[in-house]
């Protein structure tokens, strides 16, 4: 008898809900059926992966409040299952291959690095893709990656094997900060340097001055194969070079801008400005390297990390510090004057981040109706009221919304509702990189850290379009990338790694007068253990057409001519990192 | 192989006549019991050692992950790949000096310690420390490594902190970050860990002299390293040249997760050793399967025939040998 | 080779003898040994109830400095360090049993002199020991029956280990007499009734030895997680240390990727009491079991 009331009381709940819901028509929509999907006549099961980075202040990545709330708008409504399996962030190849080994595939395949994905088409995993059945599958997700030219350029091996998603702003990097100790100037009588050798003598003053309490002022981090030399190469790009050398995951060592780069940084080291450990220093699971503590207590100059409104290091620097005061290092990643004093080349230039965010493949084994279903999952997640939902979370309890109506993240949140890393990222990634909210004014207020003694954002929008100014003068570019897979990046780009991270490390420890003929010696040694195979192999392809070029403007314009806006920049704000 | 000794010649017992189906049968009738008892050990065997043999052939083959067991055939190729491949030198001639060098320093150390153990009267001192000695053994390589980080890192490291402090050193002495010192702690370390546990053995065959030899001994006038030189030795001789024996045919061997855990970016040189290159090449970055099953195959004949040779050898020296 | 286990009795010669230098220079070489034994972890503890202040400054040794639990609480608050730690026990204890069982299983047929066939089913078992096939084609094995990424791959293949059962068959020989046996058969004992009933209660030593060595070397081993799983719910306690620890991973901050957020900081004190916790349960069984581990050893030492 209860339960026949209960059932009744559900009931009239729902429908009376359902009739608000349907007065008011601005409410959000999360039924796949009302973006017009049909449901699969026979149940499908899609594996989508997600990034697991090993940590511990995010809920369980493959179950949590959020991929149940994916089941059961997207999946029930559509007999859909919808299987989320961990990638380990640190090791994406490693994951894969034990998916792929294991017969365990995902149904999608998702990479920001163009040589993995394009290792996997090489190697059979990634189905071709009929654009304009996805397309008219998925004409949202389109619309918000661009168009059919848009996929057109990234199509590679004589097909569309990934489709690119979007990354706004890409060309500037401007999420990534660098933050420097202020108050130490101040404290210590300074002016900003301007050149290389005031920016080492002012470090300098600072150890002795002991606001380091003896310990090395520059929290140098270990070495990983992502090295890049964008800003100590020389001017103009060679465009042979730069198609050589350019590759995320392979260090180019023997390239004239790693030389300087670790020369520099051999300098610093022996000036005793890094910790005489420091490439003990990595990154474990969930623990911040010694570098970020001995910021956070205050004995380090910088700080460098993605922008969040919620940055736990910045809030426990402060509570630490609650005098200091922290300034932003402009376009850290393009203006370097230590390049200059080494005469490689006199203008800023540097790395943007890639055209797209995501390329998202999908698995070769997959059937008709499970690839529908990916599509399908893509278009859904990339409905506005969807992706809002997913990036956001639940009003009042993961987000507020400020006076211009704009969600803010509710700092530190753990509840019912708790997101995944950053917002959620790894779910909505395959549909945008970037969460962004009205304009690129209100995107960086949004994620500039808030609750702090300081505030950024207008240090944040200032560098934004420093970024901007240089990436219009072409300053700012990418890799090259190939429409070939370069069989000797997959074959040796793992021994390489290793490698150069040993050498690289031997480097910067080494003895300066020793520098040189230890430089030779390890590119001799790393270009025989397959660099030279790369090298060739990528400079094949190059002259052969099948990699995109450098953009116009850069190669055909030298000297530099500093636009206005870069030259107000310059002189207002010189200071190398 | 080690079996055959102690089997002595029972086959015969129960079954004198009949012909050889004939006592299969009988056999089976009379031992169905022991026979079932069996079934489950030997499915465990032969699944997870029989059955992974023919995966062998990846060493022939090109592997890729995506294209399974579809993959190219190339016969000797990835062989000849390995034995063009500098970081498989490297890894070999480290694993061979690593075992080399351990056996001339780690090898002894246990004997030492048990002879010092043996001169010990105080039987509570004896018992205390014979229970802290062999408590190394039981800590985890991962164990094991943090603590000596935690002790050795040359800024922080508790070692260095008090050589510092007390003036004896100017800067930390980078123990576990640079490549010689690193040679030299980790193989201490190894010392230090297993130096306890492998004295036992010693200790228990000393436990087996026969005591009137001692007795025999001090009555002529021996002192006491006279005793050991004379009786305490030779009676462990047996017992030494066994267990060296054993050890010689782990040459190759090299156990990955003490070289992984105390494996650092600076002593690459010599870390670098077979069991990480079969993990690195293999699972890791590199994920070139077939590259390392063939270096799996060639340690694993390689120590195949260290076995049967260091067995030979002890036989021409009249010991008992393992086959 | 062979040890036979002589009682201690008649030492006579020690009563002559004064207590001389080389007596006390033993003593004092065994007590170094022993404290570096013992210092290293009195260290780590005094770290670990340490202030974050007094580690990084240097100024902890072998007595805590602004004692505090902060770091214990912060491990015990950890999900994922206390679910590891469950599953770890739980892996532990299941592979152990498992390994008794099946082990035991084949020691007993094989002991039995008089099983025709029984040489050559050793053999088959022994070849196991000294050929193994390798990282890579085991790992296309556990691919191929599916227990790759699976608890599977950490339980079983480390239940049967053809050592173990060499030594508790040397026990079975050795330490029985065969006479009970023939009287229990006469009686009209089946051979399931002989091993249950008379063989396993007068095991418990080997038992104990080899339950320690599996559980030991199941709970401090990483190698295989690291190998054959990916998934975090799968990591043992050894391996989480590792990661956490030792592994020299590059930072996160990979190409093309855009970040919010950071990982709180784990001062020093934070990774002693990790290694502590990974560490206490060995050292809470350890010295009430150490007289199986000694026994153990004696048993190995005996050949086939």
């Amino acid at each position: 008898m209860k339960k026949i009331v209960s059932v009744i009381l559900a009931v009239m709940m729902t429908l009376s809900l359902a009739s608000f819901a349907g007065a008011e028509s601005a409410s959000p929509k999360y039924n796949p059926l009302d973006y017009g999907m049909e449901p699969f006549a026979a149940p499908v099961t899609i594996k989508i992966p997600v990034f697991d980075r090993a940590r511990d202040d995010v809920p369980d990545v493959s179950s949590n409040y959020y991929t149940n709330w994916v089941n059961e708008n997207f999946g029930k409504n559509l007999n859909v299952t919808v299987e989320f399996v961990p990638i380990t962030r640190t090791d994406t190849m490693g994951a894969y291959n034990l998916l792929l080994a294991s017969g365990d595939w995902p149904t999608v395949f998702m990479e920001y690095d163009w040589p993995k994905v394009s290792q996997w088409a090489a190697d059979g995993a990634l189905a071709d893709i009929d654009v304009d059945a996805f397309i008219a599958t998925a004409p949202t997700w389109t619309e918000k990656a661009g168009d059919k030219a848009q996929f057109d350029m990234f199509q590679m091996q004589g097909a569309q094997k990934v489709l690119p998603a979007l990354r706004p702003y890409w060309d500037t990097n401007y999420t990534y900060i660098t933050f420097y100790r202020k108050d130490w100037y101040e404290q210590a009588g300074i002016e900003l340097p301007t050149t290389y050798e005031e920016y080492l003598a002012a470090l300098q003053k600072f150890m002795e001055l002991g606001f380091t309490n003896g310990k090395p002022i520059l929290p140098k981090k270990a070495f990983n194969e992502n090295f890049q030399v964008y800003a100590e190469s020389e001017w103009p790009r060679n465009e042979e070079e730069w198609a050589m050398y350019s590759d995320v995951s392979v260090a180019p060592l023997p390239a004239r801008g790693a030389y300087y780069l670790l020369k520099k940084q051999n300098l610093e080291y022996s000036l005793g400005l890094y910790s005489k450990e420091f490439e003990l220093d990595s990154e474990g699971d969930g623990s911040a390297t010694q570098a970020i503590t001995d910021f956070i207590n205050g004995e380090a100059y910088t700080y460098g990390n993605y922008l969040g409104a919620d940055m736990p290091d910045l809030t426990a620097f402060y509570q630490n510090n609650p005098d200091a005061k922290l300034g932003v290092i402009y376009n850290n990643t393009v203006y370097d004057p230590w390049v200059d004093a080494w005469g490689a080349r006199t203008v800023p230039q540097g790395r943007a981040t890639n055209p797209a965010g995501m390329f998202v493949g999908f698995s070769s084994k997959a059937s008709d109706d499970e690839l529908k279903a990916a599509w399908l999952y893509m278009e859904w997640l990339a409905q506005p009221d969807v992706l809002f939902y997913i990036q956001n979370g639940v009003e009042g309890e993961t987000y507020n919304l400020n006076a211009d109506g704009l969600p803010e993240v509710v700092g530190g949140y753990q509840g019912d509702y708790w997101m995944g890393y950053g917002n959620n990222k790894d779910y909505w990634c395959i549909v945008v990189e970037v969460r962004t909210v009205g304009t690129i004014e209100q995107t960086i207020a949004s994620i500039a850290p808030k609750g702090l003694p300081q505030d950024f954002t207008q240090e944040l929008i200032d560098n934004y379009y420093i970024l901007k100014a240089y990436a219009n003068d072409g300053l700012l570019y990418v890799d090259p990338f190939f429409s070939v897979n370069i069989d000797s990046v997959s074959e040796y780009a793992g021994d390489l790694k290793a490698k150069f991270v040993e050498y690289a490390t031997a480097l910067v420890k080494c003895d300066p007068e020793e520098f040189d003929a230890l430089y030779e010696q390890y590119v001799q040694e790393y270009k025989e253990a397959g660099y030279q195979a790369i090298m060739d192999e990528r400079l094949e392809a190059y002259k052969n057409g099948l990699s995109t070029v450098l953009p116009d403007i850069a190669s055909g314009r030298a000297p530099y001519e500093p636009s206005d806006i870069t030259k107000v920049v310059e002189t207002k704000y010189t200071i190398g990192q | 192989m080690i079996a055959q000794r102690s089997l002595g010649r029972p086959l015969k017992r129960s079954f004198g006549t009949g012909s050889v189906p004939g006592r299969a049968i009988a056999a089976a009738a009379k031992y169905w019991q022991l026979y079932a008892m069996l079934v489950l050990p030997l499915a465990f065997v032969i699944l997870f050692n029989y059955c992974v043999y023919p995966n062998l052939r990846i060493a022939f083959m090109n592997y890729r992950p995506a294209k399974g067991w579809a993959s190219d055939w190339v016969g000797m190729g990835t062989f000849a790949k390995v034995f063009k491949d500098k970081d498989f030198f490297r890894a070999f001639r480290n694993t061979l000096v690593f075992n080399i060098a351990d056996i001339i320093l780690q090898f002894p150390a246990p004997i030492i310690l048990a002879l010092m153990i043996n001169e010990l009267r105080a039987k509570a001192f004896k018992r205390v420390s014979q229970t802290i000695l062999y408590l190394p053994h039981f800590l985890s390589s991962v164990i094991v490594a943090s603590v000596a980080y935690t002790l050795f890192r040359p800024e922080t490291g508790l070692v260095n902190v008090a050589l510092t402090n007390a003036g004896f050193i100017a800067k930390g002495i980078p123990f576990l970050t640079e490549k010689w010192h690193w040679v030299i702690t980790y193989l201490t370390i190894n010392i230090w860990q297993q130096i306890g546990w492998g004295s036992i053995i010693y200790l228990a065959a000393m436990m087996g002299i026969d005591p009137t030899l001692y007795e025999a001994a001090t009555v002529d006038g021996a002192g006491r390293f006279k005793r050991l030189r004379h009786v305490t030795l030779p009676g462990i001789r047996p017992t030494i040249v066994m267990l060296l024996i054993m050890r010689m045919g782990q040459l190759l061997g090299s156990g990955f997760e003490r070289l992984n855990a105390f494996g650092n970016v600076n002593v690459r040189e010599f870390q670098y050793q077979l069991s990480i290159y079969v993990y690195e090449k293999g699972l890791g970055p590199a994920g070139d399967f077939s590259r390392s099953a063939a270096v799996g195959l060639f340690q694993t004949l390689v120590g195949l025939v260290m076995v049967l040779l260091s067995d030979r050898a002890a036989k021409l020296l009249g010991e008992d040998g393992l086959v | 080779m062979t040890v036979s286990m002589g009682k201690r009795a008649g030492k006579p010669r020690r009563r002559m003898e004064q207590f001389s230098a080389a007596d006390a220079a033993i003593m004092i070489i065994i007590v170094l040994l022993c404290l570096t034994c013992v210092l290293p972890f009195v260290h780590v503890i005094a770290k670990s109830l340490s202030s974050s202040a007094a580690v990084l400054s240097k100024r902890v040794f072998f007595w805590p400095e602004g004692f505090n639990w902060d770091a214990y609480t912060r491990v015990l608050n950890s999900s994922l360090m206390v679910s590891q730690l469950g599953f770890t026990a739980q892996i532990t204890i299941a592979q152990t049993v498992l390994s008794l069982v099946v082990t035991a299983l084949c020691a007993y047929p094989l002991s039995r002199r008089y099983l025709p066939g029984r040489f050559v089913i050793t053999m088959i078992i022994m070849v196991t020991m000294y050929f193994s096939a390798g990282l890579i084609p085991t790992y296309l094995l556990y691919k191929d029956i599916g227990i790759l990424n699976t608890v599977w791959a950490l339980v079983l293949p480390g239940a049967f280990s053809a050592y173990n059962m060499l030594i508790m068959r040397t026990y079975f020989m050795t330490s029985i007499p065969d006479s009970l046996e023939e009287s229990a058969i006469i009686d009209g004992a089946s051979h399931f009734t002989v091993f249950a009933r008379i063989w396993l209660p007068l095991s418990k030593p080997v038992f104990a030895t080899l339950a320690l060595w599996v559980a030991v070397a199941r709970w401090n081993g990483y190698a295989d997680a690291m190998y054959y799983t990916t998934k975090r719910t799968l990591q043992p306690i050894q391996y989480l240390l590792y990661n956490m620890i030792l592994s020299a991973r590059p930072s996160e901050s990979l190409s093309g990727e855009s970040q919010i957020g950071a990982a709180l900081s784990a001062p020093e004190a934070l990774q002693c009491a990790v290694i502590m916790f990974a560490t206490v349960p060995i050292l809470v069984i350890y010295p009430f079991l150490q007289k199986y581990f000694v026994k153990g050893v004696m048993l190995g030492a005996v050949k086939g």
